[in-house]
């Protein structure tokens, strides 16, 4: 058997291949296509103290190399995912990880101290990057100031009697000091990138192709920038980074091992390919067997300089 | 629902810009009924080719059990159903479904069904499915933007017990809407059910008929998806419920609502 196992905040995940929140919801649907044991990890929706409607249709729109979404992290609350979504959690043998957005320091806060109270959950993934809502007073995204970034992280860690790990925005001019900021603010690990603010346009109706005129890209598109984003924090922070960005197939995984993640999460391949998944895993653990890689970590920001 | 590589029986061009796509696999022709869509990952043909990048959802146009068959029924509008005309005979296509609910067939004495341009292509299965059903009498309202639009007359005189047709430029049948004439039926104080299908002017006005002359209607819409299955939450639709006005999914909880749920 080969050791795909990676530690990430003091957790043993059995292999690096993990969901990326909103892409996954909490995994009922796509375990209809895929054995849900088999992934490290599944990343939950991210859900707000509230319940949220979301954005106005459309969300969703077609872009060379990937998708513009504008979903707005419509979800049910965080009483209702206790209620409707953690007895489904309970019956699976994979790690749960729980995606949380709010916007402000007590709303954050209070589902955190919610959620602590669930045992299955193995982590929360803090959401201040996403670029389809209000972030509280910041003009722009949480995770684009280094201020509001440290304030929020080190408000949750303060609660949270989980691990933190902090998804943050490639909207930046330097994602280093972001990383940082979460880093000294106490976050176990970093989860990176969101999706790039973007937008489309219907040349014949010259309407925007989203309701929310702005929106956020991903998909293959944004994989070499996700990458490259990586391997810069990974020179520069000490806490493990799980990558994320446009990953379609296990060679993705394996560049960004080699750029540094500790483990990969998948979003948008899901929609394209439903066992997406667990092809990559699949794929990542023949290449440990043919590598006679022993330990991620013969792997992990290895790339040959 | 699974994700099957099905093999295409045939990609036949029926009229202008209009095809007719047969796929074989026994899983789709079992479970597959009137409403439902499939989510199909349409193919580069050349490297210059602009594919798309999602899956596109196309509706169950006929259901065939006994050959294992069914069909899709398309018009050639952007790049995706573009390369999805160019496929052929023997091609392997990545097809997932059935997904969605799909319409709800119960007995009445009279089933009214309206279609806008291709609209037709769910509809034809559902024409197909009350008459095995003998649901009871189907009355077909085919409204195009011309005589191009309306396809496969023959074959659905076959099955409806009345058609009529209105075109935009009056190339066939009247030129007018075609919620004009369904609106002279609807005037009769029937028992029946509408079932309707095409671009959303269209259905808003079906809606306000079904409202006006309390009969239920089905309306099968469309929105922009990802996934196809209810995880991204990209294909929202603004449903009246007992909890108030929420979104619902149409890929998922749709592509079929009841007209009375829908808030326009």
């Amino acid at each position: 058997m080969v050791n795909l196992s990676t530690k990430i905040a003091g957790i043993k995940f059995a292999n690096p291949i993990f969901t990326a929140s909103g892409c996954f919801g909490h995994g009922k649907t796509y375990g209809k296509f895929i054995n849900l044991d088999k992934l490290g990890a599944v990343v939950c929706k991210t859900i707000t103290l509230d319940a949220r409607q979301g954005n106005k249709p459309p969300r969703i729109a077609d872009t060379s190399g990937g998708m513009l979404n504008s979903i707005g992290l419509e979800n049910g609350g965080v009483d209702n995912f206790i209620k409707t979504v953690v007895p489904f959690l309970k019956k699976q043998k994979t790690k749960a990880i729980v995606s949380v957005a709010g916007n402000s320091e007590r709303e954050f806060t209070e589902a955190v101290k919610k959620l602590n109270k669930v045992k299955i959950i193995s982590a929360l993934e803090i959401n201040i990057s996403c670029p389809n809502v209000v972030h509280g007073k910041v003009k722009g995204l949480f995770s684009q100031c280094e201020n509001e970034t440290a304030k929020i992280i080190k408000a949750v860690k303060k609660v949270s009697k989980k691990p933190i790990i902090a998804k943050i925005s490639p909207n930046v001019t330097d994602i280093t000091i972001i990383a940082k900021a979460c880093e000294k603010a106490g976050a176990d690990a970093i989860c990176m990138i969101n999706t790039f603010q973007a937008m489309g346009v219907d040349i014949r109706t010259r309407k925007p192709l989203l309701g929310n005129i702005m929106g956020g890209l991903s998909g293959p598109a944004i994989k070499p920038i996700a990458l490259k984003m990586v391997w810069e924090v990974y020179n520069t922070v000490k806490i493990p980074i799980i990558g994320v960005g446009g990953i379609m197939d296990w060679e993705d995984a394996i560049e960004f091992i080699l750029c540094g993640a500790s483990a990969v999460q998948i979003g948008t391949a899901n929609f394209v390919n439903p066992t997406a998944c667990t092809d990559i895993l699949k794929g990542v653990e023949k290449y440990f067997k043919e590598n006679k890689i022993k330990n991620i970590n013969e792997l992990k920001g290895k790339i040959k300089l | 629902m699974k994700k099957q590589i099905c093999k295409i029986i045939s990609n036949k061009k029926i009229s202008k810009d209009i095809f007719l796509l047969e796929l074989e696999n026994k899983y789709l022709a079992e479970k597959s009924k009137a409403g439902q869509f499939v989510h199909v990952l349409v193919p580069a043909q050349n490297a210059e080719d602009k594919a798309p990048f999602l899956r596109r959802p196309f509706g169950v146009n006929l259901v065939d059990k006994k050959k294992n068959k069914i069909s899709l029924l398309y018009k050639v509008i952007g790049s995706g159903t573009k390369l999805l005309s160019q496929t052929q005979k023997g091609d392997a296509l990545d097809v997932m479904g059935p997904l969605g609910n799909g319409f709800e067939i119960k007995k009445a004495k009279e089933h009214i069904i309206i279609s806008g341009g291709m609209g037709i292509a769910p509809l034809m299965q559902l024409v197909k499915e009350i008459k095995e059903k003998k649901a009871g009498k189907i009355h077909l309202y085919l409204g195009a933007k011309d005589k191009n639009e309306i396809v496969f007359v023959s074959y659905l005189k076959k099955l409806a017990d009345e058609i009529v047709i209105t075109t935009d430029d009056g190339s066939i049948g009247e030129k007018c809407l075609i919620t004009m004439p369904a609106e002279k039926l609807l005037k009769q104080n029937l028992s029946a059910k509408i079932y309707a299908c095409g671009p959303y002017p269209m259905l808003k006005c079906v809606a306000g008929l079904a409202k006006k002359y309390k009969i239920q209607a089905q309306l099968s819409l469309e929105e922009k998806m990802a996934c196809g299955v209810g995880v991204c939450l990209g294909c929202p639709i603004k449903i009246k419920t007992k909890q108030g006005d929420i979104y619902k999914m149409v890929c998922k909880d749709g592509p079929v609502f009841n007209a009375e749920d829908i808030i326009w």
